[in-house]
């Protein structure tokens, strides 16, 4: 109940802000809560993968370019916005992570995780040299511009990238908390005690994997619908993992908070590199390459535990408490 | 001087505690028993002497040197060896080689590849065949073998009867005079408490971390052991 | 259409590949983790030959492979020590994985800063551009001493493997590490010794990849991605295996760049998927872990 009230306001906060901002035109200042709304949602889903499911994923960038693709295409070839595009790319990328997910899955763990990195690959690589599918340079949304009104790009760009964010923290959260989400825990925690209680390993994984699959597709069509633009390159660059990953790890994977504070380190190092130190984004990297290792080491469950345990807040944990009644007997 | 001195030794597994207060000493040349039920805490006992396990409290000294602090492989190169529970071979090379790998501290005495073999007849002519291929008693004389290898001065043996024919057992057993007079004193951990008694000098009976009784082996009465063992 | 000599050119890049998968299977074998900056020390050890090599221009850059080797088996031995054994008894499978990733991105990055984008390789001098005849067929010397160092270092790691004290102790600290200590082994000693080995050999492999073809500081993924298809085909935990791996791998390669220029190491990615596919125990027959 505290966690439903928690989000509520925080949705109010940002329905707030989204209302205000053409009043006080912060257009600029929406872009980058956009930007940061969707980097939430797709290290969620990285979490769900790794953190719930057992499933690392080092090629989750080969969704977020298929959806960028299936939205680009779509929206090129029908000729219709690219807001009708996207529920399209949502689509597409579930029944292609259900595709993938099918010979991937023979893959145990790190051999799962590479092979993913080397699918996602082959498809940049594929798509790179197909010009019917746009080579080298990519697309542009030139041809359906019109059809776009840009009074309110920005504010419907925010909104959608809101309600995804809000969507996958909550979303995960129910899932969490139902049958599902109990037991992907206990395939999380050792996957050959879960099977032998009878829970259905391949088919909790696969449905993890589709989500997240879908949602990453989305999620990266609506980043790339933003910038009107998008090529190979920066649709299935591996540094989208990275992202994901540094955001997972160091603000704690596994728990459904620890995105939300790793999104906002992650931002605040960005801001603090490039527009502060005026350094390049090699020394960006670096330092998040740096801050990863360092939280491996020595806070291998990244910096939300330790806040939550010091100050002992529930948020939005998952674990399930006994009933009230039983607390209160006196044990044995 | 006593070969080997526990005294006060507590060890945990995180914050569970399973070992309380154990005191138990081996003279030189003795063979010492300790019996108990499963989970009474033997196997947590042996490896905590042998260096696997970290976090303990008390004093282990052998030969004079106080060991608590040391890991594993220094302990193994000062001269005691542990014949871990469920035998343990490695599986990725041949018998032979076992053998020698038990050797690898270098430590010099009257335990060679042959004397080994001479002691078990059964795996003399197996050297070059893969573990998994040999029986459950014949793998149990391999880890003694490669125990011996080491030319320990004390040896641990846990739960060597464990899932063997009480025929099979006795083969092993007999081998023990023969490894006592070359002057190996032997800590030898049993469920089966009659074989335990008759192999050994003096007994520790172990429950739930404790030392529930300790005598001579021949002066222990049935009905002790059957209370120190169960706890009734 | 030279199939034979197509044939034997896919060989002599297998057995590169080869080199590049042992490397990264003897990790995987004795410490249970995949080294995904790997790569990174691929390309640094070709950075580091074009360095050397300037520094003594008259030297062809095959006699460089030696020093570059001992070189880096001293940086795995000290990487090893100071920073991956730290996580190699971690419990948690994805912490020695996150941890050399994030490891990966800084080195890339800073040989980024250190070294621009400009493409470099090693020139072997007239020796990249000899042949010989072999019955009638023209087979390049380069590729040939290629192959036959990759043969010749899988044969010394094999029998050190195989047949010396120190290699049993490898073997029994990938079986069992508790057990191994009670024979009196030191398994930090161990891991730095085999993760210098491993570094060794992906330096070998690195100078030798830079003869073949131009780098830059991102290269290294493609290593690594090549690396670890080496191993998951040949099986795991067989060194024949990973070298008739990198061999199908070489071919499969050669054969699709004849039809394909441009296609980077797609065929590579396509061969690896194939048999992941259809015979995912492997090459050798050993089931994946």
């Amino acid at each position: 109940m505290k966690a439903l009230i928690a989000l509520l306001v925080c949705a109010a906060i940002a329905a707030a802000a989204g209302l205000l901002a053409p009043v006080y035109d912060w257009a600029g200042g929406l872009r980058f809560a956009s930007e940061m709304f969707l980097y939430l949602a797709m290290a969620q889903m990285w979490n769900l993968l790794a953190g719930y499911a057992g499933l690392l994923c080092m090629g989750q960038q080969m969704f977020i370019g298929l959806g960028t693709y299936c939205l680009f295409y779509t929206s090129l070839q029908l000729h219709v916005s690219p807001y009708w595009a996207m529920p399209v790319s949502f689509v597409f990328c579930g029944l292609m992570a259900a595709l993938a997910a099918l010979f991937m899955f023979r893959l145990r763990l790190v051999y799962f995780a590479i092979g993913t990195w080397v699918l996602s690959d082959m498809i940049a690589s594929f798509i790179s040299r197909t010009p019917e599918l746009g080579g080298a340079s990519g697309y542009q949304l030139s041809d359906v511009l019109p059809l776009i009104n840009f009074d309110w790009f920005d504010e419907v760009i925010f909104w959608i990238a809101a309600a995804i964010a809000f969507a996958t923290v909550w979303g995960a959260y129910a899932l969490m908390r139902s049958s599902v989400g109990l037991g992907l825990m206990s395939i999380r925690d050792n996957d050959l005690a879960a099977s032998s209680l009878g829970v259905d390993v391949w088919t909790n994984r696969f449905i993890v994997f589709v989500i997240a699959g879908a949602g990453c597709g989305l999620a990266g069509a609506v980043y790339f619908t933003a910038q009107l633009a998008m090529g190979p390159a920066q649709a299935f660059d591996p540094n989208w993992v990275v992202a994901m990953l540094f955001i997972t790890i160091v603000g704690g994977i596994g728990t459904l908070e620890g995105p939300i504070l790793g999104t906002a380190i992650y931002f605040a190092l960005r801001e603090v590199f490039t527009n502060v130190l005026g350094l390049s984004g090699a020394w960006y990297l670096i330092a998040l390459g740096g801050a990863a290792m360092v939280v491996m080491l020595y806070a291998p469950n990244g910096l939300w535990p330790v806040v939550r345990d010091r100050f002992n807040i529930r948020g939005l944990s998952v674990r399930r408490q006994p009933p009230k009644s039983l607390l209160a007997q006196p044990a044995e | 001087m006593k070969l080997l001195e526990v005294t006060g030794l507590g060890v945990f597994y995180g914050d569970l505690q399973a070992l309380f207060d154990i005191g138990v000493a081996v003279e030189a040349g003795q063979a010492v028993a300790l019996i108990g039920a499963n989970g009474a805490g033997k196997t947590t006992f042996l490896k905590s002497v042998a260096g696997l396990l970290a976090s303990k409290r008390g004093r282990i000294v052998f030969d004079g040197q106080e060991i608590g602090g040391l890991p594993a492989e220094r302990v193994a190169h000062l001269g005691l060896a542990l014949v871990p529970e469920g035998r343990q071979l490695f599986q990725n090379m041949t018998i032979e080689e076992n053998l020698i790998m038990g050797g690898y501290t270098g430590r010099k005495g009257y335990w060679t590849l042959a004397r080994v073999y001479a002691l078990f007849p059964s795996i003399a002519r197996r050297g070059g065949e893969m573990p998994f291929v040999l029986s459950g008693g014949e793998q149990q004389m391999v880890a003694i073998g490669r125990a011996l290898m080491a030319n320990p001065r004390l040896l641990l043996a846990d739960e060597i009867s464990q899932g063997l024919a009480p025929v099979v057992v006795d083969q092993i057993y007999k081998a023990f005079p023969a490894i006592r007079a070359e002057g190996t004193s032997i800590i030898v951990v049993e469920q089966e408490v009659r074989r335990a008694a008759a192999a050994s000098d003096y007994t520790y009976c172990m429950l739930k971390g404790r030392v529930t009784l300790e005598g001579r082996s021949n002066e222990l009465s049935f009905d002790a052991l059957s209370r120190a063992y169960f706890g009734t | 259409m030279d199939w034979v000599g197509l044939i034997i050119n896919g060989l002599c890049l297998g057995g590169l590949y080869g080199m590049l998968g042992v490397g990264l299977a003897l990790v995987t074998g004795v410490m249970r983790f995949v080294n995904i900056s790997h790569g990174e020390f691929i390309v640094m050890a070709a950075f580091l030959g074009v360095f050397a090599s300037l520094q003594v221009p008259g030297i062809n850059p095959l006699w460089l492979i030696v020093p570059v080797a001992i070189v880096f088996f001293f940086v795995g031995y000290g990487v090893q020590a100071v920073l991956f054994n730290k996580v190699v008894t971690a419990p948690d499978f994805l912490a020695p994985i996150l941890l050399t990733f994030g490891f990966s991105i800084v080195l890339q990055n800073v040989m980024f800063e250190a070294f621009g984008t400009n493409v470099r390789s090693l020139t072997a001098g007239g020796l990249a551009r000899e042949s010989i005849s072999v019955g009638g067929i023209s087979i390049g010397v380069l590729p040939l001493i290629t192959l036959g160092l990759a043969i010749l270092f899988f044969v010394v790691l094999q029998l050190v493997i195989a047949r010396t004290a120190f290699g049993r102790a490898v073997r029994a600290t990938a079986d069992n590490r508790d057990v191994a200590r009670l024979m009196g082994v030191r398994p930090t000693r161990i891991f730095n010794i085999t993760m210098g080995l491993s570094l060794a050999l992906a330096a070998v492999a690195g100078m030798l990849l830079a003869m073949r073809a131009t780098f830059t500081p991102f290269s290294g993924l493609s290593n690594l991605l090549v690396a670890f298809e080496v191993i998951v085909i040949g099986g795991f935990g067989s060194f024949w295996g990973a070298l008739l791996g990198g061999f199908l791998l070489g071919l499969a390669q050669l054969i699709g760049l004849h039809f394909d220029p441009d296609a980077g190491i797609f065929y590579v990615h396509l061969a690896f998927f194939a048999v992941v596919l259809f015979r995912p125990q492997g090459l050798m027959g050993i089931k994946l872990p």
